[in-house]
């Protein structure tokens, strides 16, 4: 695949380390994964210092853990994004999805 | 093991090889071994048993004929007058034994008063059985030599005092007798060929031994019958060897090689029915009807399951696989029914002068999730968009469609973009459990005044061409619609979607597109990027929309070279020329 995940588990509190791209060939994968992580943790803190590319199929991936999270009432945070991700969050209104720290 | 592959050989060498012959050889070999085997143990049994009767027999002769000698007469003087004579001799007068001259030297034993009587006595007993000769005799121990005293044999008679070398073993033996066994020994010698002596000793009153009662028998009768017997059962055995290796052969044949032939030969019929094409249900397997409950039996049942499964496999193979091709046609019936949704018949609007459009969507997958349009609202508004849904294939290529004909439909009401946007927005986020996407452009050229409104829904910016000069224009800032249903936007102060003005002079152009031609990626995953693209926009300078965007494709082309394009590639372009 074309993206490493590693996860740091911290109680309630995961976080996901996103190393590589997320594009069509990737994403359903990486949907799933993600939106598993969301069911088991109360606070998903997504770590995108290494994540370089993300399409709209990628984002759709997001949106959908962001719904999952909404509907538990958890939170759902990025960090350390990229000037070129957080660019497409911008474009496309994606900031609304993440708590930024 | 042969060294070349079954497939490698000729017939001949099959033939050598095949079970059927190996089996034959096996059989015979074996067969053949055994029999030698047993040649071997009964010949040497029939020549123990018929060599121990006749010793017995020569020893019982020996032994009665002492008996009766020792009993009737004195033997002791003849045999002293013979030995002593015979010791006096020189080796040189002994060498004349056989000799007239030899045989007068003993003359005196002749005389002897029991000479003749003793000579009548071994003479009856050699009459009344079928030894070769009984007669008396005494070893010279010291030089192996055994001396006639008595001999009644009449054909070939052996004088007092004529002597035979011995083997020495002969003589040890007959010296150191236990007494209790039967004492004989057998030699070959040119002679007599094969012979058993067995003899017993007389001894005088003082226990010397004063000669030996000896009866040869031949043991040439023994090696005839053997001879007899190794033809005769060497001819049995090959009949025997024979019948057998035929039954056991026929057995072999009928009962495993025919079978694994058989087998054998449906799987080559059923390999030549398939490479022939041949795709209709066989039962070369399960027709064959082995029955020898054995593990061949098995095979074949294994193989007839095979060849059910394989035709089972087959069968379902050509349904899958013509189920593939009928998704293959309605993907492109799909392609082509999206491709005429979107106007692509240029010049677009051939009548009117004020303006010219051009634009294109080239799909990464089959069916792809970008489109555009335009569209005339009324006689002096031209509507536009261009829009990327997120992800691709049938499921974007379907809520495409349905964004389209919504956002066509609230631009056709009269909506300005924003309004479109906002309207299109909520209607996407009602139902919309895919958390499916899509950005989109929008902008409403007044053709008399050249005046441009446009929004967008997270869309990529717009480019335009005024003094010369390509450059971005700011964004509107709305999100992409169908990802945040109105109630998570009532919270936020400012409005989402907004309007933006452009105003067009005569000569200008715009240009939309979606993030397949920034994001367009080489082969080392490198991006085209906005910069680059404003780059070749100013170098390429002027050109009227329908060859611009050919050019930047062109551009994109030359950077991406041999990667594949992964996804979809939407352009628009207009040129505002002015009213009349």
């Amino acid at each position: 695949m074309s993206m490493d995940l590693n996860l740091i588990k911290r109680g309630t509190e995961g976080e996901l380390k996103m190393n590589g791209y997320i594009d069509a060939s990737n994403a359903a994968e990486i949907e799933k994964i993600i939106v598993d992580l969301v069911a088991q943790f109360d606070t998903l803190i997504l770590d995108m210092e290494k994540l370089e590319y993300v399409s709209s199929a990628g984002l759709r991936a997001f949106r959908h853990a962001y719904m999952d999270m909404r509907q538990k009432h958890g939170l759902l945070e990025a960090k350390n994004v990229s000037s070129s991700v957080m660019e497409v969050f911008e474009i496309t209104g994606f900031t609304r999805l993440f708590k930024f720290i | 093991m042969p060294e070349k592959n079954v497939r490698e050989m000729s017939a001949l060498e099959r033939r050598h090889y095949s079970l059927e012959a190996r089996s034959f050889r096996i059989t015979v070999l074996g067969a053949a071994l055994l029999g030698l085997v047993a040649l071997v143990i009964g010949l040497g049994l029939y020549t123990y048993a018929l060599v121990g009767q006749y010793v017995g027999e020569s020893f019982g002769l020996a032994r009665s004929t002492a008996m009766v000698v020792s009993s009737v007469m004195d033997v002791e003087s003849m045999t002293r007058t013979v030995m002593d004579t015979y010791h006096s001799l020189s080796e040189e007068e002994r060498g004349q034994t056989g000799t007239d001259g030899y045989r007068e030297r003993f003359a005196a034993v002749r005389e002897n008063e029991n000479f003749e009587m003793l000579n009548s006595i071994l003479r009856e007993f050699k009459n009344s059985s079928d030894v070769y000769d009984i007669y008396l005799g005494m070893y010279d121990r010291e030089k192996d030599v055994l001396v006639y005293i008595v001999d009644p044999d009449t054909e070939d008679p052996c004088f007092p005092g004529e002597w035979e070398s011995v083997p020495e073993k002969e003589t040890e033996k007959f010296y150191s007798w236990d007494g209790t066994s039967k004492l004989y020994d057998i030699s070959n010698t040119e002679k007599y060929g094969w012979m058993c002596t067995a003899g017993v000793p007389l001894t005088n009153q003082a226990g010397e031994i004063i000669g030996f009662v000896l009866a040869d028998v031949t043991l040439e009768e023994v090696a005839a019958g053997m001879k007899n017997f190794v033809i005769q059962y060497t001819l049995a055995l090959s009949l025997s060897v024979l019948i057998y290796a035929f039954f056991l052969n026929r057995h072999i044949k009928k009962n495993m090689v025919q079978p694994i032939n058989a087998i054998a030969e449906a799987a080559e019929a059923y390999m030549a029915a398939k490479n022939n094409g041949g795709l209709e249900k066989s039962d070369l397997f399960s027709s064959l009807n082995i029955r020898t409950g054995d593990e061949i039996e098995n095979l074949s049942l294994v193989m007839a399951d095979m060849e059910q499964d394989l035709h089972d496999y087959i069968t379902n193979l050509t349904t899958v696989t013509a189920e593939k091709e009928r998704i293959g046609t309605e993907l492109m019936l799909a392609t082509k029914i999206q491709e005429s949704v979107l106007p692509n018949s240029f010049p677009a609007f051939p009548e009117l002068e004020e303006f010219e459009i051009y634009a294109s969507m080239d799909p990464a997958k089959e069916v792809g999730g970008d489109f555009y349009d335009f569209f005339m609202v009324d006689d002096d508004h031209l509507a536009m968009m261009t829009a990327d849904v997120s992800d691709k294939g049938i499921p974007a290529a379907l809520f495409m469609m349905t964004s389209r004909t919504m956002l066509k439909d609230a631009l056709l009401a009269g909506l300005d973009p924003a309004g479109a946007l906002r309207r299109v927005n909520s209607q996407l986020t009602e139902n919309n459990s895919y958390y499916m996407f899509v950005t989109v452009w929008i902008g409403i050229l007044e053709i008399s005044t050249g005046k441009l409104i446009h929004a967008d829904a997270g869309h990529e910016q717009l480019i335009a061409y005024h003094n010369h000069q390509w450059q971005l224009l700011p964004r509107g800032g709305g999100v992409a619609l169908g990802a945040f249903d109105s109630e998570m936007l009532a919270s936020e102060e400012k409005p989402v979607f907004v309007n933006r003005e452009l105003k067009m002079d005569p000569g200008d152009m715009i240009f939309q597109y979606t993030d397949g031609v920034p994001e367009a990626m080489n082969s080392e995953r490198r991006q085209f990027g906005m910069p680059h693209l404003l780059d070749t926009m100013n170098e390429i300078g002027e050109l009227s929309p329908t060859n611009l965007l050919p050019e930047i494709r062109k551009r994109i082309d030359a950077f991406v070279q041999d990667a594949p394009q992964f996804d979809d590639i939407t352009m628009l372009a207009l040129r505002y020329k002015g009213s009349k």
